[in-house]
């Protein structure tokens, strides 16, 4: 079931990249995509544990899994320079081209280089 | 904002020292609580982001400045770099243990790597944020 | 309990996500992607990945916030409707089948998340602090013994700077 949950999360930030026509919803999707891998690795690492994975005594309990969190500390710092730079992209385009549309701006495009 | 009022400047100025304080305590507790040096220096940079936004315009220039983050920045990747050519030199792999096994256990190396990431992601990620929000001044008063 | 919890969070999460592809207004976007990190640092809370949980905290309800404020409102001057809205057509209708076809496969190959195998968590409750110092095991993984991806994100970053710094302060065109 988490599984499947974790899939439309996915396929949402897919679809938001794919069928948005405005540059920053498409960035948008982007972090959405990022997002929802995070979620699938730290939901997997969970093995059956109940306490988090700092040793110390007298906690009682099994711990999960570190590795998929280390793994995921690297990856959100790292969705986040994807996020800033195409972000400031974005604005550099509409400071140029005058619209964030996507249509706009091919068209743009086309008549600069006639 | 157009209207920058007095009690917003002092209550962020007087605010950002136990942000910038509760930043270096996730830093370096980082190896025995859960934190870290990206964790710490991201809660640095939210502790520098907060007089710049709240301040006005001269004082911001007057607190914080480009150069000295950029130096921040360069700084601390110099020292990881540093740190790991430590290793080299002690035990022919990048980024080892350069310590002497005679005290293992112990946490000397990762707390120096911890110190080195917080500045360097704090200078870091506070310079971005800075020069974004210098840049939306400019465009909101030019 | 948890395991409701986690598949409630789940479930408001996808909503939050597909509320913040479909207002047309940018800002109300920008906030529901805010609320978004902001569920998803609890989800890793009640999931027991505190490191997690504060980084997901502070970088994505935090930072990206702020960039993308500042990308909106400077590119329509004040929060006004963009012409982001999903329309349909040919080109839509072939979107939406490649997604979901795309999920159809995920579905079938993505490996389950309940038997992964546990021998590295053992490893780690074993030989971590005595092979590196550290109590946390996971500043133990990422310091310790993948010390170099860890160097590999810091030139990351340091390459995301340098970019935004001559992307903002160009100023001959």
């Amino acid at each position: 079931m988490a599984k499947i949950l974790v899939i439309v999360l996915f396929c949402l930030g897919l679809w938001g990249i794919l069928a948005s026509r405005s540059l920053v919803r498409k960035i948008i999707g982007l972090s959405l995509l990022n997002s929802s891998v995070v979620v699938l690795f730290v939901l997997s690492g969970r093995l059956d544990g109940n306490r988090a994975p700092i040793l110390s005594i007298g906690i009682e309990g099994v711990m999960v899994d570190p590795l998929p969190q280390a793994l995921m500390l690297t990856a959100i710092v790292v969705g986040l320079s994807v996020t800033a730079v195409a972000l400031i992209l974005a604005v550099k385009i509409y400071r140029t081209c005058g619209s964030l549309d996507i249509e706009e701006i091919e068209d743009s495009i086309h008549e600069s280089a006639h | 904002m157009r209207t920058k009022t007095d009690m917003l400047d002092v209550a962020s100025r007087k605010l950002a020292p136990y942000v910038l304080l509760f930043g270096c305590y996730l830093i370096s507790y980082g190896h025995l609580s859960p934190g870290g040096g990206f964790q710490g220096g991201v809660v640095l940079a939210s502790g520098l982001i907060l007089p710049a936004l709240g301040c006005r315009k001269q004082r911001r220039e007057d607190l914080l400045s480009n150069y000295a983050l950029s130096l921040g920045e360069t700084i601390g990747f110099l020292l990881l770099f540093l740190i790991g050519a430590a290793g080299i030199a002690a035990t022919g792999f990048f980024l080892s243990d350069p310590f002497p096994a005679t005290i293992r256990p112990h946490a000397w190396f990762i707390f120096l790597l911890n110190l080195a990431i917080g500045l360097k992601v704090g200078a870091g990620i506070g310079l971005l944020s800075l020069l974004i929000i210098r840049e939306s001044e400019e465009n909101d008063h030019g | 309990m948890t395991e409701v919890f986690v598949l409630a969070l789940l479930c408001v999460l996808v909503l939050t996500g597909t509320l913040a592809l479909l207002f047309r207004d940018l800002f109300i976007s920008v906030i529901l992607l805010s609320i978004f990190s902001f569920l998803s640092a609890l989800l890793f809370y009640v999931t027991h990945a505190p490191d997690v949980a504060i980084t997901e905290a502070a970088v994505g309800a935090g930072m990206t916030t702020l960039i993308y404020v500042w990308a909106v409102r400077s590119c329509t001057g004040r929060p006004r409707l963009q012409q982001g809205g999903i329309r349909f057509s040919l080109i839509n209708a072939i979107d939406l089948v490649l997604v979901l076809s795309a999920g159809f496969c995920l579905y079938l190959f993505l490996p389950s998340m309940n038997g992964v195998p546990a021998f590295m968590r053992d490893y780690l409750l074993e030989n971590g602090y005595a092979e590196t110092g550290a109590l946390n095991l996971v500043s133990a993984v990422y310091l310790g013994y993948r010390a170099f991806d860890t160097f590999g994100e810091t030139i990351v970053l340091l390459c995301a700077v340098t970019g935004s710094i001559y992307f903002l302060t160009r100023t001959q065109e």
